[in-house]
């Protein structure tokens, strides 16, 4: 017993010296096998259309730190994307806006081989960290995956004679669902404004209340413009609720909330909203929202936003209130008047 | 025969009329008709590419919704698009030099009640121009009968014009200068905004998608949204802000338009989609994609966040709490009867 664990002790450090040694050399053999595998210093593969399902040109750029003969590039396209014959890999050497600085790829030509993703193509010698690329010019050569994604990876290598692998490096791409569309045509997208009537009497103001629209108006906008509409609203040259026969006019500053109050004098417009349905949110601006306490604000005769919305509308309404408030000298006339105009547009 | 073929024949005569009559009232129900200011227009957006030197006719559908009969016209106007907040000033003015080169087959123009016709706006670009050209059309009546007192209301509708220009010089290009999401949600929808910049010289769509998940590299993402699915347009030298909504959760809040027209969010369980329920932490990484005239060009961005749904997981903490209370009281309870009983039969 005593024996045996002497031997023990003495066996130890050899297996520890036997266990070093065999991994220095595994490690040494591993980094031999991978000794000239080292990563390529620029590598882009550029591809003319990312939409799902595509047929699709391209480029492919790389820059070599290896001072070496090779004699090829291998592509290897993400999992998914469909690859034609070798033969449809034919390939062009013009600039297509390539990154700057780039030279044309020595020595390429048609791929000779296509291995599951992996796509051979000859070269010649290439100068260390000189970029070089070249375009694959068929589209039935490559074909994007069917499945949208920020992360398809692939890879470009270089090999010397043998073949055996130079210089290696991943490349990702994406593909979408929801491709390029070109501003060509326009979008069959229907608005529709109405404003419920011409006229806004307020009749006979008195000193003892605030006068509002006795039966207010309203703006009704349908729309499916997605992203929604737009109402503005200015008076005519006139500002404010004017009469020619006094030559005076009750007016609030424009585009500036007001509270009018009986006895002194303003001429304001209040708006509210309501929606039957659509995607859109309707926001009134803040000046001109109403809400039920003889609120709003004055216009001029530039074009002010009374409201907007964010999306579609089924039914979308302004509820317009015009409100007035008189003084114990405001001018007696019979013809105080205004005109405000409403203008509605769908918007880009 | 004959006679089944006379009854046949009346037969579908009444189908018919009827058929139209049906057709007749719900075509009634679908418009009404208002007594003011109301016309649809379609497109809500006039979009093209034109060529210098080439003439273009762009197509607008005008109907007259109102009862009345109405002499309308259509001008040019100009507006502007706020390069902060995007907003949209229109302004009462005619575009400088834009009349020189549009033209309506009918400026001036009458349509009974119900009544559409089909304007025609010609494009005739010089040989000297810009690249891009933004513009509204304003439809309005040749006059409006004011009244001597109180306030006259006035409608308009106008249609925004887009004209990218194609030639030489002309670029597409964005950037996306910001991508941000809430940091922390308790539900969906998760609201990523997305900033683009145009740096081009022409009008540009964004398309792409939004890739939700949970790695910055994954290649098989949780979900696909599009970036811009309301087919928005970029201004030149300027920014603009676009959500992609995730909203496929469990519980997930959705907008609902409630009695008084009035839209409020409402956390909907919908047991269907439990298998959307979600928590702990996901990356939204935007591919972003323009056509530069050549190849799609995707622009990349991501932003993480959490998912946090704290009230859920405080129920699930509490109902474990109380089963756990619930269990060692039970236990507590049996075993201790049955201590007791042991103890008994012992004595016994």
């Amino acid at each position: 017993m005593k024996t045996h664990h002497a031997q023990h002790i003495k066996l130890t450090p050899f297996a520890v010296a036997v266990a070093f040694t065999f991994s220095v050399i595994a490690s040494m053999l591993l980094i031999t096998g991978k000794a000239n595998a080292v990563a390529l210093e620029e590598v882009m593969v550029r591809f003319d259309n990312i939409t799902v399902n595509t047929a699709t040109t391209g480029t492919v750029c790389a820059s070599t730190p290896s001072s070496v003969t090779e004699t090829e590039v291998h592509v290897t396209f993400p999992t998914g994307y469909s690859l034609g014959a070798a033969g449809t890999f034919t390939v062009s050497t013009t600039n297509l806006s390539w990154p700057s600085g780039a030279a044309a790829w020595p020595g390429i030509n048609t791929a000779t081989a296509v291995n599951s993703q992996e796509v051979t193509f000859p070269s010649t010698t290439l100068t260390p960290d000189t970029l070089y690329c070249f375009n694959w010019t068929n589209s039935a050569a490559v074909t994007t995956q069917g499945s949208a994604s920020s992360t398809n990876t692939g890879s470009v290598e270089t090999y010397i004679a043998g073949p055996t692998l130079q210089d290696s490096t991943e490349f990702v791409t994406q593909t979408v669902n929801d491709g390029t569309i070109d501003v060509t045509a326009t979008v069959p997208q229907a608005f529709s404004f109405a404003l419920s009537a011409n006229t806004d009497p307020l009749g006979s103001l008195s000193t003892g209340s605030v006068t509002e629209s006795p039966t207010p108006r309203t703006v009704t906008i349908n729309t499916n413009a997605q992203f929604g509409w737009m109402v503005w609203a200015r008076e005519d040259a006139t500002a404010g609720l004017a009469s020619t026969s006094a030559s005076y006019a009750l007016d609030s500053t424009a585009g500036v909330a007001d509270t009018l109050s009986p006895g002194t004098e303003g001429y304001i417009t209040g708006v509210s909203d309501s929606q039957g349905g659509g995607t859109g949110t309707i926001t009134v601006a803040a000046a001109f929202d109403y809400d039920g306490a003889d609120d709003g604000a004055g216009l001029d005769n530039t074009l002010r936003t009374l409201a907007s919305s964010d999306g579609t509308a089924d039914t979308a309404v302004l509820t317009i209130r015009n409100q007035a408030a008189i003084s114990g000298i405001t001018p007696a006339a019979t013809d105080y008047s205004d005109t405000i105009t409403f203008t509605g547009a769908g918007i880009f | 025969m004959k006679g089944l073929f006379k009854r046949g024949g009346l037969v579908l005569g009444v189908a018919v009329a009827l058929i139209g009559v049906v057709g007749t009232i719900t075509y009634a129900q679908n418009v009404t008709r208002s007594e003011g200011f109301a016309l649809q227009v379609s497109p809500a957006t006039l979009v093209d590419t034109v060529k210098p030197g080439q003439k273009k006719t762009l197509d607008l559908r005008i109907e007259n919704q109102s009862i009345n009969r109405e002499t309308l016209q259509i001008q040019l106007r100009e507006f502007n698009v706020d390069k902060k907040t995007g907003e949209i000033d229109m302004l009462d003015t005619e575009p400088v030099g834009v009349g020189e080169w549009v033209t309506f087959s009918d400026p001036v123009f009458t349509l009974d009640s119900g009544e559409a016709m089909k304007q025609e706006i010609s494009v005739d670009l010089p040989q000297e121009t810009g690249f891009a050209y933004s513009f509204a059309v304003v439809i309005s009546r040749t006059s409006e009968s004011v009244a001597e007192r109180g306030t006259t209301l006035s409608g308009s509708v106008a249609v925004f014009a887009l004209i990218n220009v194609d030639r030489p010089g002309a670029t597409r290009s964005f950037e996306i200068t910001d991508v941000s999401v809430p940091g922390v949600l308790e539900y969906l929808p998760a609201d990523i905004d997305i900033t683009f910049y145009n740096s081009g010289n022409t009008f540009v769509q964004p398309a792409g998608n939004v890739f939700i998940q949970r790695g910055s590299d994954d290649n098989v993402p949780i979900a696909t949204i599009p970036v811009n699915d309301k087919k928005g347009y970029l201004f030149p030298d300027t920014p603009r802000t676009m959500t992609a909504s995730w909203n496929e959760g469990f519980p997930v809040y959705k907008s609902v338009t409630d009695a008084d027209g009035q839209q409020r969010q409402e956390l909907v369980w919908d047991w269907s989609k439990i298998s959307d329920f979600r928590i702990g932490h996901y990356v939204a990484k935007v591919v972003a994609v323009y056509d530069d005239g050549e190849r799609d060009i995707p622009v990349v961005r991501e932003v993480s966040f959490w998912v946090i749904p704290w009230r859920i997981i405080l129920f699930v903490m509490a109902v474990v709490v109380v089963l756990g209370i619930g269990f060692t009281t039970i236990w507590r309870n049996t075993h201790g009867v049955v201590k007791r009983k042991l103890k008994k039969n012992t004595k016994s």
